[in-house]
Parts: C-alpha cells; sequence; structure tokens
C-alpha cells in the first residue's frame, strides 16, 4: 500500500468522505474540504505521524500528494 | 503628478452581496459601533490584537479597525434576511498597488462555516474590478488553521514565515506569522475570479 493510499485515507477519514478519493484530489477539487475540514485533517495527520506539525508542514497542506510526502516523512 | 484624495472613493466604498450575505460598506462610526463589543470579547481581542485584556474605548478608537473609505475599507457581513452583523471584513491599500485584508468573524454560529472564502472571494473581485491594486496580502498566526485554508483555497502562495515573532497573550505559547499574496494575473487565472460586469 503506497503513502498515497493511506494520505487519501486518512483525507477522506477527516472529511466524512465515503468515496474514493483519487490521487489528484486536493482542496481546490473536494467540496468537503472546508476550513473544518482542513483543521481535521490536520489533527488526523497529527495523530497518524505522533506529532505536531511545523509551521511549514501546516501550510503545505492542500492535496492528498502533500499529505502523502509528510506521511512520507515518518517511515523513514 | 500628484493626485489629492479627497472625499469617499465610491467605485470601491459600496454595498456588495455574495451568495449567503449583504456586504454593508462602513464608516468609521459605524464600524466603531460594529466593532466596540469586541475590546471585551477574549477571542476577538486574542486573535486580533494579541491581548488578553480589554481594551478602553480610547484605545479601541487609536487602534481597532477604522476606514476612511480612501484607503482603508470595511464591510459589515450581514446574513441575508437578518440585519445582524456577524463580522467585519476590511481591506486597507498600501505600498505599490497593494492591499491587506483582514477579518473578525464575532459571531460563533458562524465559525467553520467557511464565511471568509465567500466574503474574501466577492471582495477580491470587487477590490481588482474597482481600483488600482495588482497584489493582495495577509497575514496569519501559523496556529490558525481555518485562516491558512482560506488563503491557500483562494490561491495565496505562502511567502514568508516571521519565525517565533509573537507571544499568546493567554497561554503564553510562541507563535509564527505567516504571509501570504496573490497577484492579479494569478486570481485571474484561477476559479474565483468573475468578469467584471458580473456584478454591475
Amino acid at each position: 500500500m503506497s503513502t498515497l493510499d493511506d494520505a487519501a485515507r486518512l483525507i477522506a477519514r477527516a472529511l466524512d468522505i465515503q468515496a474514493e478519493i483519487g490521487p489528484d484530489a486536493s482542496i481546490a477539487t473536494l467540496a468537503a474540504w472546508t476550513s473544518l475540514g482542513h483543521v481535521r485533517v490536520i489533527l488526523e495527520l497529527e495523530e497518524a505521524l505522533g506529532r505536531s506539525l511545523a509551521t511549514e508542514e501546516v501550510v503545505s497542506i492542500d492535496s492528498v500528494a502533500a499529505v502523502a510526502a509528510l506521511l512520507a516523512t515518518a517511515s523513514r | 503628478m500628484v493626485r489629492l484624495r479627497f472625499g469617499k472613493n465610491r467605485r470601491v466604498a459600496r454595498d456588495l452581496e455574495t451568495e449567503r450575505f449583504e456586504l454593508k460598506s462602513l464608516g468609521p462610526i459605524e464600524c466603531l459601533r460594529l466593532t466596540a463589543p469586541w475590546r471585551r470579547d477574549p477571542d476577538m481581542l486574542r486573535a486580533l490584537f494579541q491581548s488578553a485584556e480589554p481594551l478602553s474605548l480610547l484605545a479601541w478608537i487609536r487602534s481597532g479597525p477604522s476606514p476612511d473609505n480612501r484607503e482603508r475599507f470595511g464591510w459589515a457581513i450581514v446574513p441575508k434576511g437578518t440585519g445582524t452583523p456577524i463580522g467585519l471584513h476590511t481591506v486597507r491599500f498600501g505600498g505599490y498597488r497593494s492591499a491587506n485584508c483582514m477579518v473578525g468573524i464575532s459571531d460563533r454560529a458562524w465559525w467553520g462555516r467557511d464565511v471568509v472564502l465567500e466574503v474574501r472571494t466577492r471582495l477580491i473581485n470587487h477590490i481588482f474590478a474597482n481600483a488600482e491594486i495588482d497584489r493582495f496580502g495577509g497575514m496569519t498566526a501559523s496556529y490558525n488553521a481555518a485562516s491558512i485554508f482560506n488563503y491557500r483555497r483562494l490561491g495565496f502562495a505562502h511567502v514568508g514565515t516571521e519565525h517565533r515573532v509573537r507571544r499568546d497573550p493567554v497561554d503564553g505559547k510562541v507563535f509564527d506569522m505567516l504571509s501570504f499574496e496573490i497577484f492579479r494575473e494569478q486570481w485571474q487565472q484561477g476559479p474565483f475570479a468573475e468578469t467584471p460586469d458580473e456584478h454591475a
């Protein structure tokens, strides 16, 4: 299972989306990715990583790919 | 050539509307009437002024939002059909063809309902259509995930971080401030750009 899949599942869980999310999905394409949803994505990600996100990491979160990049830092 | 600026900029300082809101252009007295209660609101003081203590009316008049409707503008955000403002969005011109935005939503019932996204979209389109402004900028605290979302969703680029520049007056935590910006041509290529006559 790739980190892209993990990221898509994390975002779907945070935004309460039942359908599958594609690897290209982003804040611009997911209607459920609202400001409140954004907070939930950050909280889910911090829980998955087991640490607080740095400022630059928080700012970078805008897509499945961006979340996958952060998840990948945990597996290095 | 020196351009003298007298009176109100009527192209900019006018009432607008969005799908859910009426945006009422405010003068300084109306703005003071709307925002004066914020000087005793701990959340608003903390977010906008990094203050834990209530501000005097005089301090608020000096440091609070005060539109002159020439270079500083303010719009009350009023849900349609209610007549009751839930917050304020300001736009301030400064620097070369540049504007900065600030928003405060005082009605907690509207937090998390993407008010800022909807209102800021309308205001940026309005300003780009009616003023010689080519750049919008804004700053927010690094802990304010909702505000960061609003800038990113609208296409603003993160262009800088002032590290450890502020200290929260309530919990004492030190935090960063983030700068965002977007230029007219970037906005016009994005999904929120409206044609100039869309709201004519």
